[in-house]
């Protein structure tokens, strides 16, 4: 009886280790977060941190490009589009015990939209009733939003017009905040010491500059499927000192600087942690239909059809990114299949014949000509490659300028730049975001300046259409005009990015920077 | 020497004046805004005008800078405007202790190379000491940390794997961003004590140490090493503080939670506060190390009087 117990003893000794096996992750990020609050956070880096901290009314399936239930388990719409409404779990907790309720969700649009909190997310919400009136100042009565809490379990909203989308757009605002922590707490609340979350994880360090350190929450509705017990994110501005960190076994996944690519798809053991990721955002040359040359549409046309973008990214971007000739990315809804044939294709004779119908035949007679982009290594190498291709191809010599990033913006809005660079991330995966918020002739950003009241019609109309296939067609025919017939804009690829991670990392890759850690998993 | 004291340090006050005068009104006139730029999601109209409110950057510059003052000399530095939980007091004593101890440790390095080196090339002079000591003083002040750091990562973290690669906390992680920093200073240091040296051991009363037969050793730390390392000494104080003050490339490429490399992100991201608030502080200890160096100047040399 004795030597059963003692073999029982052992046993167990070499065996709870194994059982007591805690998954951990290390990470990285480049910068340290502004904040932690989701009411105030508009840093793309940072969205997978309030994720690990909280739940918002609503997840994305990015495979299905589809909002999925969260908080809210279920939502529906009035037949006029305007009235979402939203059921809440019961079992949401916060870590001080308390249930999150529909109180907890109104609290926070409101303080989103309360001008004296000054968020940046304000105008994310413009399109509920009543919201842009209170955030600009125009009117005081916070009431007078189309906000409604039903009972404790549901909250409504009603909106200005029918939007086809809004329950991906709530993902952004729809995350609920302790009233009683930030209240108590203001601007400190969300420090380690005093935060209150609902989260998959819980927040147990936050270094400065250095590190975030997250622990499992074991309160949270879904733990059961919460593998990674302890996540660490160290903050690394440099790209190069994270692939050494990398390479040295200190992080789990890491991000390949553009100047590394080539050395990590030679090395037999790091090219099998490699793979591509693409992202939802666009990169793309925009250009000021009003200044001369560019106010020639067939000027316009000859630089996009004189820019092989296939070589693009494969010697220069290197990231795997996919060539486009239409904008809205792959991905997204209402983006043009290449099928379609929609755009300005690479074809070096037509751009030479769209150049002479303008009147510089093989670029006589064109005044000064800038390419602008903002200050990076790698838009240079850009911006220096299609400088050769406009050269080689049209006979054209263009003088290539960057600027501070801070100061580019001002300078494009002030219609000084014949046409740039520009990128262009959208957090709501659909064409309106890019169409309707960069080309739109008066509510877009208004740096083409150009006018086609029928583009405008058609983003407009697929705005509140509410058939699927209808949009489809609309964004179609949109694009065309935009980058066919006028060319106002030349996408040039949507962006993608090469990333190396370790083995007993399971993970997945989001296409728009809202990682979710709590569906990974590490192998010991 | 009371009084001379007494009055550098009342200079500091308008001195300090001037500097935050062209720092606020030269930050305020470079153009871009801590939240303009198109990032991938940069802000709406209304957003920015909110903001500019929350933070009264829509008030005239003149009465931003008063206002500025006012809060500064009741030790307010003011908020940053990318966090909205830390002040710019806050960030200084979280961070600034980290590029002390990066100074100071550097510092070390220096002295601990750079002396030696200088007194060797010295007694070694036009031999085969003095050209490696030379060699090595001219690639440290040639090669810079943005080259060296990486180097030292990639031989000493991936090929030796003996040291980490990057970030802040155990002593093991101080070793090479030290080493990187301070091997500039190290050939400064080793340049100063050669040449002070060679002066010194030129002079009569080492000659007489020689002719009453005192060792060589004896002779050089004894009597010639304490009048040579004077400049050298003197040096110092601005030495620490230009390295206290100048670690923003370390910092970057080592992961570390300083106060250079929070200044060049505020910088670039119009962190008004915690610009004026950096400036501000680099100036006093500059001031500062310049006043000590003085001092200690007047207190080695007897000479030396300042009326």
């Amino acid at each position: 009886m004795r030597k059963y117990r003692l073999v029982l003893g052992i046993l167990a000794a070499l065996l709870l280790p194994a059982l007591a096996f805690s998954a951990s992750v290390n990470l990285r990020m480049r910068i340290n977060p502004d904040t932690l609050d989701p009411t105030l956070n508009y840093t793309s880096d940072v969205n997978f941190l309030d994720k690990m901290l909280f739940v918002s009314l609503v997840d994305f399936d990015e495979e299905k490009a589809m909002p999925t239930p969260d908080l809210a388990k279920s939502w529906d719409v009035s037949a006029d589009g305007k009235v979402w409404t939203f059921q809440l779990r019961k079992d949401v907790k916060w870590t001080n015990g308390r249930i999150v309720t529909a109180r907890d969700v109104e609290y926070s649009i409101k303080r989103i939209l309360d001008p004296a909190v000054a968020s940046p997310l304000g105008n994310k919400l413009y399109m509920v009733k009543g919201a842009e009136a209170v955030n600009t100042g125009k009117s005081k009565d916070m009431g007078s939003v189309g906000i409604k809490v039903v009972d404790d379990w549901t909250i409504q909203f009603t909106l200005n017009n029918p939007l086809a989308f809004f329950a991906a757009q709530v993902r952004v605002v729809g995350y609920p905040v302790p009233k009683e922590t930030v209240e108590k707490y203001g601007n400190k609340w969300y420090e380690p010491a005093n935060i209150v979350s609902n989260g998959p994880y819980i927040l147990k360090e936050w270094k400065p500059m250095d590190r975030l350190v997250f622990a499992k929450n074991p309160d949270y509705y879904d733990a059961k499927n919460v593998q990674i017990d302890n996540v660490t994110v160290f903050i690394v501005e440099d790209d190069s000192t994270a692939m050494s960190m990398y390479e040295a076994g200190q992080l789990d996944t890491v991000d390949v600087p553009s100047g590394d690519i080539d050395r990590v798809n030679r090395d037999p053991v790091l090219s099998k942690q490699a793979r591509s990721v693409g992202q939802l955002i666009s990169y793309m040359i925009q250009v000021n239909t009003k200044l001369p040359p560019m106010d020639n549409p067939n000027v316009r046309k000859a630089l996009a059809a004189a820019i092989d973008k296939e070589s693009l990214v494969k010697y220069i971007a290197k990231g795997g990114q996919t060539p486009m000739d239409t904008l809205v990315p792959l991905g997204c809804f209402g983006a043009v299949p290449k099928s379609a044939g929609v755009g300005i294709h690479y074809d070096p004779a037509a751009a030479k014949e769209y150049l002479r119908k303008a009147g510089y035949p093989d670029g006589k007679g064109l005044p000064p000509l800038e390419f602008n982009f903002n200050t990076s290594e790698f838009n240079r190498s850009v911006a220096e490659a299609i400088q050769q291709m406009w050269k080689k191809n049209l006979g054209m010599d263009v003088a290539v300028k960057n600027y501070e990033g801070k100061v580019y913006w001002d300078i494009i809005v002030s219609g000084k730049l014949q046409y740039w660079r520009m990128g262009f991330a959208a957090e709501v995966p659909d064409a309106d975001s890019f169409l309707y918020a960069i080309a739109h002739t008066k509510y877009g950003e208004k740096n083409l300046r150009w006018e086609r009241t029928d583009f405008d019609a058609l983003v407009e109309k697929a705005q509140v259409e509410m058939n699927p296939e209808k949009r489809r067609q609309m964004y179609q025919q949109a694009e065309k005009i935009l980058v066919e017939d006028e060319a106002a804009i030349i996408p040039l690829w949507s962006y993608a990015y090469v990333n190396l991670t370790k083995p007993s990392l399971t993970r997945q890759y989001s296409r728009m920077m809202i990682d979710s850690i709590k569906n990974w998993k590490v192998t010991k | 020497m009371a009084s001379y004291i007494i009055r550098r340090l009342l200079w500091t006050i308008p001195t300090l004046l001037v500097i935050s005068a062209i720092s606020f009104f030269l930050m305020h006139a470079v153009p871009g805004g801590p939240f303009a730029g198109p990032d991938l999601s940069h802000l709406a109209p209304e957003v920015i005008e909110n903001l500019n409110k929350y933070y009264h950057l829509d008030e005239p510059v003149w009465k931003q800078f008063l206002d500025y003052l006012w809060n500064a000399v009741r030790g307010d530095l003011g908020p940053s405007y990318l966090e909205r939980n830390r002040t710019v007091n806050d960030i200084i004593a979280q961070h600034l202790p980290v590029s002390a101890l990066l100074g100071l440790c550097a510092l070390a390095v220096a002295m601990a190379i750079g002396i030696p080196l200088g007194i060797i090339s010295a007694m070694r002079q036009n031999r085969a000491g003095d050209y490696i000591g030379m060699f090595v003083a001219v690639s440290g002040v040639s090669v810079p940390e943005m080259t060296l750091g990486p180097l030292l990562i990639w031989i000493f973290a991936l090929r030796l794997k003996i040291l980490p690669v990057a970030q802040w906390g155990s002593w093991q992680q101080i070793i090479l961003p030290a080493f990187t920093l301070g091997f500039g200073s190290a050939a400064i240091l080793a340049r100063l004590t050669r040449a002070s040296m060679l002066q010194v051991i030129r002079e009569d009363y080492i000659r007489t140490a020689r002719a009453k037969g005192l060792s060589e050793r004896r002779v050089t730390v004894h009597h010639a090493l304490r009048n040579a390392l004077i400049p050298v000494v003197t040096v110092i104080g601005p030495l620490f503080a230009a390295l206290m003050t100048g670690s923003m490339i370390v910092e970057q490429v080592f992961a570390i939670p300083g106060m250079g490399r929070f200044f060049v992100w505020s910088v670039l991201n119009r962190n008004y506060p915690v610009i004026m608030g950096t400036v501000l502080l680099y100036a006093v200890f500059l001031i500062i190390a310049n006043l000590v160096v003085d001092i200690m100047y007047a207190w080695l040399d007897p000479r030396i009087r300042y009326n």
